[in-house]
């Protein structure tokens, strides 16, 4: 496992979504996925990220 | 400014023109397609230290121990009447042997393995030698390049250790060579020059990852290194580039390459290899560059 602080990721990761982003981080880094998405210029959303995603209401 | 063979010579030889050529002290490899607009700016200093420092295809003027001329004699033939003619004009050649040291060699040998590149020519007199195409330009001559793995058991002739061998590829360009005199002293050229780094691989490449040590010329290793400062030059995969750069903290860095922004991009796989270099730039000019290397999945 890689040490975050002493890497630099590609600024493409950016168009990764926050969920995506954080999945493929956490397979390879150690450290604070959300400052790295942040580092990269992602932006987070924090409703979608923390909160569980709401089953869709049926009709 | 006057130079050599400004004047033409029509008629009879122009005695203010006589003059035997200089002796080779260096040759700078460049680009192939590296060219300078006009006369003027092949003789500003300025032109050649802003190429230099842009790294786009110009390196330092390599200093040469030694040079020998190989260009073969043109093959003249006799027709079963007795009539003699040139049936063939071979291109020029020659062998160079360069100052250099086991370690930048190291990279030289790798990098000039028979590949066509620019050469312009550099005098011991000060002049640099190129040629002018039809519309003013002065480029460097074509020539593949290639060096041999230094020599080590010549104790006689240790000094042309280091060969690199120089087909030219065009008569043409050498018929309209012409030699320049600038006002500035050619020593100028390598203080422009970016630090020299070695880079090597270090690993083979698990899952897209690898390692590659980056260090000065025969010294520490370098760090502070991120991603934007390794620069890929080719790859048989055009969606292929840098995923991760991680620097241990010893000259070591790890490195990962995939297809792009996707959740799960395809990795840097079998059959596929990019080539690249490490290059640091600071506010447009390159202050470290590396020789290239090629790393193969």
């Amino acid at each position: 496992m890689l040490d975050y602080s002493k890497s630099s990721i590609n600024q493409n990761k950016s168009n990764l979504s926050p969920e995506n982003f954080k999945l493929w981080f956490e397979s390879k880094f150690k450290g604070d996925w959300k400052k790295a998405y942040k580092d990269i210029g992602g932006k987070i959303d924090k409703k979608k990220v923390e909160q569980p995603k709401e089953s869709e209401p049926s009709e | 400014m006057k130079n050599l063979c400004d004047t033409g010579n029509p008629v009879g030889l122009n005695k203010d023109c006589l003059a035997f050529p200089s002796r080779v002290k260096n040759i700078a490899i460049v680009d192939p397609a590296a060219k300078f607009n006009s006369l003027e700016e092949a003789l500003s200093l300025s032109e050649w230290q802003a190429k230099i420092q842009a790294s786009d295809g110009f390196y330092i003027p390599l200093g040469l121990a030694n040079s020998e001329d190989t260009t073969d004699d043109p093959e003249i033939k006799t027709t079963a009447l007795g009539y003699k003619f040139v049936a063939s004009e071979p291109n020029p050649s020659a062998t160079v042997y360069l100052l250099s040291n086991p370690c930048d060699f190291k990279d030289v040998v790798r990098t000039l393995r028979g590949g066509t590149y620019g050469i312009y020519l550099f005098f011991e007199n000060g002049q640099i030698g190129g040629w002018f195409n039809e519309v003013g330009e002065f480029k460097p001559f074509k020539a593949s390049l290639f060096a041999n793995p230094f020599k080590i058991h010549d104790n006689a002739n240790t000094e042309n250790a280091y060969r690199v061998w120089i087909n030219y590829q065009s008569n043409d360009e050498h018929k309209e060579r012409a030699f320049l005199t600038p006002s500035w002293g050619l020593s100028l050229l390598p203080e422009s020059m970016p630090n020299g780094l070695n880079l090597r691989q270090t690993s083979v490449v698990t899952s897209g990852e690898f390692t590659v040590n980056v260090s000065d010329r025969c010294g520490s290793g370098v760090t502070g290194l991120v991603l934007a400062d390794f620069e890929m030059l080719d790859s048989n995969n055009a969606d292929l580039e840098f995923a991760t750069v991680t620097d241990d903290g010893n000259g070591n860095y790890t490195v990962t390459v995939d297809d792009g922004a996707n959740l799960t991009p395809t990795v840097f796989g079998s059959g596929e290899y990019i080539t690249f270099r490490v290059r640091v730039e600071a506010t447009g000019l390159t202050t470290d560059i590396s020789g290239t290397i090629t790393v193969n999945a």
